[in-house]
């Protein structure tokens, strides 16, 4: 065992000494242009800056200052009342239209506002700070914004540097890492990525998970609020952001899933997901776990028509289309409570109806819009539920998870879960816990971005159409240009040249653009690599995997925002769910404020580069195992991995700089 | 078996009970509510609809807003009825304001529903006002609260709405300044104030002058007292769009000062100006000129402005211009923007020391009425 414990030691080592060696290289990226930056002019100037709000914009929209300056503003609305608050200056006011005093106030020490025809501050400290609306003013008020930037505007700066130089340091670790591969005769086989059995570790959670009750007392509770934000966007106010179905579903509820669920509990969501509990009732005519059964059927009864689903639509193409129409229409869709409600009932409709004709969770596999990226990225969560000994489940001849028996339903999901080794279709309902005779099905902690292998190409495409999706909604919800969210909404602003512009580009470039661009930098690849026998689609398929720890980190990045700055709209509408002036708990007066604006950025950055970073190192892996000789693994990955870096700068751009 | 039962029966329990949560929660609050007044309490909820341009009776919610064309509401009570307003809004900021009772002017914002309480006690027409901007048909957003004596029948005055809001209004001209400046007039709205054609005359609640000024006579305002020096004028507004360095000095009479004139009005069309109270301890007057430098472009109070010059009747003018009551026969209020004034001018007009804004304690705007003929209570909204 003596030389096995050196070799794992000489191994560590090593690591230590790339990681390093790539930390040191991403550092000097961010310091060297904060280094070379051209610093603020001693003298500050005076600037004047007449600013005039409008559905949805300000213009100028925006500032772009030395730091030090003295800025002076002016503020007019041109259509509605508007609020203008100026994070980290303690600047709000509300700006009412046809007249020239606007009311300031310190959202931080004072309660009441005063009537001032113009207000100056001084640009003390450098970076990017956002003006936003205080006041509602109509749907997408909530994205409302301008952008004042003091410069120099460091932390961008840092932030491209970083993410130049983690690009850099990828290849020079990748390289050297190569270069230091012993020869085949005494390679040693690095150690196993790790996982955690969680059952073991966490006492009691073996008993959580083979409750017959569990998943029916989430989706109960689940249920009941369904029900309720269907009532909420009917009856309730017409004002997104005072109606609970719209703050809790698409502020509050896509929060947690893109931020925690997917990452840290895969397809956890889909084991309490409201829309199928009645079909899946429908289905076994039961809600707590199969029970007793006569032991003459092998599988437990199964109500509705079992048609079989179509071969050709066993993917997620069908997902992916109508995820990309759902979300052509977002703005509608995230503002208006109506819209949501139509969708919640649509999609519980649905799901109903394809449990009825179809077998088990077809709906869920191959229809659900949210299910096709969800099952993309939930190969980069952290957790996973596989069995835990292959040599048991061959030897198994109950076959409990395939076919069921009194304990657990067989897997809905239409799954073998003892021969699952990839996230995609488990939606992580915890039967095959429950059913199996071994108790060898097991759920585990595993290192980010575990699962590498895309399959086809119906999830490659996912991959294109949620970076593009990430890239688009950034710059329509994220950024200051009004155009663009007027195009975006359609069904009030009736700009249908504007919105076939929004609609086509996003079409063309999730569809075609996007895998076209893909498609050339994999070819690129496949000339740098210089191998012959590699095809550059097997390229373009394979490396379509760097964009989902990148695009999970772009999501999250995206969508973190959203709630930091909205976060009293949660909390009053929790009071005053329907919009109608209630008050249950107290809160529903509380004043708008963003949760620590100012360094949302910061998150925002980190979790890019979290996310180049996981893409750079599965890359390598992936590389590894198309190309025989690691070199040209490393060559054919460049091109790809120098456009996930262009992607991250795209999208910091519009962030902070 | 038996816990299955209870399953069931609790998914069942939910499906019934959230709605009825609901419901029950709306039960209770209105027993609660309607218990702090003396029975026989009228209650009026009241949802603005800027969409619209209306404050409406009927339910906003969800479901209809996107397509429901919500009408302005009249409010019927009788003498001696204790009435509740209770206002909320369906979408942006609007205010509240009856000046004739009193009440307001009040901002709604978007979900921060309030009340307003009066004893209905001088039987009348009162109108009521949307006194901030609320979009394109915020001039329109007015109505009526009718008081009747017990016993007598209602009036019924025809609602005010608006006709912006049709489908396929007029498109902007671009070509012709006065056609572009006659377009602006409907659609901004000003014609609710200014009157059809800015024929004025439209009351203005304890206003010091009593109605809003006219504009079918700016061209005597600004001193052209001929039709082709006014046409002459028009032209160079057309063809210089920076009156201020002109090449050479027009062939009009008394030019500097007709272009001082016409900077100061420009001016004023753009900083606003508040209306002043007839009777300080009076209710602020309803109508108020906003702002409109933030929401026209200098061009367009260009085009405003020349096709005033337009209206000017020239024929008549000659035998009528004494009987005008705009010019120099009112008491003279130092705060107004007196174009009406006999001038005293050197080259500077002197309308600039006004205060024309913040001065006021509450700037609101100015609202609306829509067309003279449609407003068969104006007369009786300010005497019982």
């Amino acid at each position: 065992m003596a030389p096995q414990t050196d070799s794992y030691l000489q191994l560590m080592k090593k690591y230590i000494k790339l990681l390093t060696i790539g930390l040191a290289i991403v550092l000097l990226g961010a310091i060297i242009p904060v280094l070379l930056a051209k610093p603020a002019p001693e003298v500050g100037q005076k600037r004047d800056f007449y600013i005039k709000a409008g559905l949805w914009e300000y213009s100028p929209y925006r500032l772009v200052v030395d730091q030090g300056d003295e800025i002076r503003l002016r503020l007019a609305s041109r259509d509605v009342v508007h609020g203008f608050h100026l994070e980290g200056h303690g600047i709000e006011a509300t700006i009412f239209p046809g007249k020239i005093p606007f009311y300031l106030r310190n959202p931080d020490t004072e309660k009441k506002a005063t009537p001032v025809t113009e207000t100056s501050f001084i640009a003390d400290r450098w970076g990017k700070f956002f003006y936003r609306c205080s006041v509602t003013c109509g749907t997408l008020h909530p994205f409302m914004l301008g952008e004042l930037i003091v410069q120099p505007n460091y932390p961008f700066k840092a932030a491209v540097g970083a993410m130049l130089g983690l690009l850099l340091a990828s290849f020079i670790l990748m390289f050297m890492d190569a270069r230091q591969q012993p020869p085949p005769d005494q390679y040693i086989s690095p150690p196993p990525p790790w996982r955690m059995d969680l059952l073991a570790k966490i006492p009691g959670l073996r008993r959580l998970l083979s409750f017959k009750g569990l998943q029916f007392s989430l989706y109960l509770p689940i249920f009941a609020c369904l029900i309720f934000f269907i009532i909420a966007g009917f009856y309730g106010s017409p004002i997104g952001n005072k109606n609970i179905s719209v703050t809790i579903v698409w502020i509050f509820w896509w929060f947690l899933l893109i931020c925690f669920m997917i990452p840290f509990g895969a397809r956890i969501w889909c084991m309490a997901c409201p829309f199928p509990f009645l079909g899946e009732w429908l289905q076994r005519g039961r809600l707590l776990g199969p029970g007793p059964r006569n032991p003459d059927t092998r599988t437990p009864p199964m109500r509705g028509l079992r048609k079989k689903w179509p071969k050709a639509l066993s993917n997620i193409w069908l997902a992916n289309i109508l995820f990309l129409s759902l979300c052509t229409f977002s703005a509608m869709l995230v503002t208006r409570p109506i819209t949501t409600a139509v969708a919640l009932v649509g999609l519980t409709i649905l799901a109903t109806a394809s449990h009825y004709i179809y077998r088990k969770r077809t709906f869920c596999n191959y229809i659900c819009p949210v299910g096709g990226w969800m099952s993309l990225y939930s190969m980069a969560a952290m957790v996973e539920v596989r069995s835990q000994s292959p040599l048991l489940c061959a030897g198994c001849r109950t076959r409990a998870c395939l076919n069921g028996n009194e304990r657990g339903w067989s897997c809905p999901w239409s799954q073998n879960p003892s021969k699952q080794s990839f996230n995609n279709h488990c939606g992580l309902c915890m039967e095959c816990i429950k059913s199996c005779d071994n108790s060898n099905m097991t759920l585990q902690a595993r290192p980010f971005c575990a699962d590498t292998d895309i399959k086809g190409y119906d999830q490659a495409w996912m991959a294109f159409i949620m970076i593009t999706l990430a890239l688009v909604y950034s710059a329509t919800y994220l950024g200051p240009w009004g155009f663009l969210k007027s195009w975006a909404n359609i069904s009030e602003v009736r700009n249908f040249q504007g919105f076939s512009i929004f609609a086509g580009t996003l079409w063309f470039t999730a569809l075609i653009g996007f895998p076209a661009v893909w498609f050339v930098f994999s070819w690129l690849g496949k000339v740098l690599a210089g191998r012959k026998s590699v095809p550059a689609s097997k390229l373009f398929l394979k490396y379509s995997y760097l964009l989902v720890p990148l695009g999970l980190t772009a999501w999250i990045s995206f969508s973190l925002p959203a709630v930091l700055v909205n976060n009293t709209h949660i909390i009053s509408s929790f009071s005053d769910p329907m919009g109608w002036g209630w008050d249950l708990f107290g809160t529903a007066h509380m004043q708008w404020k963003p949760l620590f604006p100012q360094y949302i950025v910061y998150i925002q950055i980190s979790s890019l580069l979290i996310g180049l970073t996981f893409s750079m190192k599965r890359g390598y892996e992936i590389a590894q195992k198309i190309y025989p000789v690691t070199s040209e693994a490393i060559r054919s990955l460049i091109p790809l991995a120098a456009l996930c870096t262009g992607i991250s700068i795209i999208l910091l751009r519009i962030f902070a700089g | 078996m038996k816990r299955e039962k209870l399953a069931t029966l609790s998914v069942i329990c939910i499906i019934i009970l959230v709605p009825a949560l609901v419901l029950s929660a709306i039960w209770y609050r209105e027993e609660r509510f309607l218990a702090k007044y003396p029975a026989g309490v009228k209650v009026f909820d009241i949802t603005g609809v800027a969409e619209n341009g209306a404050f409406t009776l009927d339910t906003v919610n969800g479901l209809n807003y996107w397509w429901k064309n919500f009408q302005p509401m009249t409010v019927h009570v009788f003498v001696g009825d204790q009435v509740v307003l209770r206002l909320t809004t369906a979408d942006v900021v609007h205010q509240f304001y009856v000046p004739a009772l009193n009440l307001g002017p009040i901002d709604i914002k978007p979900g921060h529903p309030l009340q307003l309480e009066f004893l209905a006690e001088k039987p009348g027409v009162y109108q009521y006002f949307c006194t901030s901007l609320c979009g394109n048909c915020h001039f329109y957003m007015s109505g009526w609260i009718v008081i009747t004596p017990v016993g007598e029948t209602p009036l019924t005055p025809p609602p005010i709405t608006c006709p912006l809001c049709v489908p396929g209004y007029i498109q902007r001209p671009e070509n012709d300044l006065i056609d572009l400046g006659e377009y602006l007039y409907l659609q901004k709205g000003c014609n609710t104030c200014h009157g059809n054609a800015g024929i004025g005359g439209v009351e203005n609640l304890n206003y010091a002058k009593k109605t809003v000024p006219a504009h079918n006579i700016t061209a005597k305002k600004l001193f052209l007292e001929k039709e082709e020096d006014a046409e002459a004028f028009i032209d160079l507004i057309i063809k210089h769009p920076d009156l201020e360095n002109l090449p050479e000095t027009p062939d009009i009479p008394r030019f500097h000062l007709v272009l001082a004139r016409y900077l100061a009005l420009k001016e004023l069309v753009k900083k606003g100006s508040g209306a002043i109270k007839l009777d300080e301890k009076g209710p602020m007057p309803p109508l108020q000129m906003p702002a409109w430098e933030a929401q026209l472009p200098d061009r367009d109070i260009d085009a405003l402005l020349s096709y005033f010059l337009t209206l000017q009747p020239w024929e008549e003018a000659a035998m009528k211009d004494g009987d005008e009551p705009q010019f120099g026969d009112e008491p003279k209020f130092d705060d107004e923007p007196n174009f009406d004034d006999e001038p005293n001018f050197g080259d500077e007009p002197n309308f600039d020391d006004e205060p024309n804004f913040g001065d006021e304690p509450n700037f609101d705007d100015k609202p609306n009425f829509g067309d003279d003929e449609e407003n068969p209570g104006s007369e009786k909204s300010v005497d019982p």
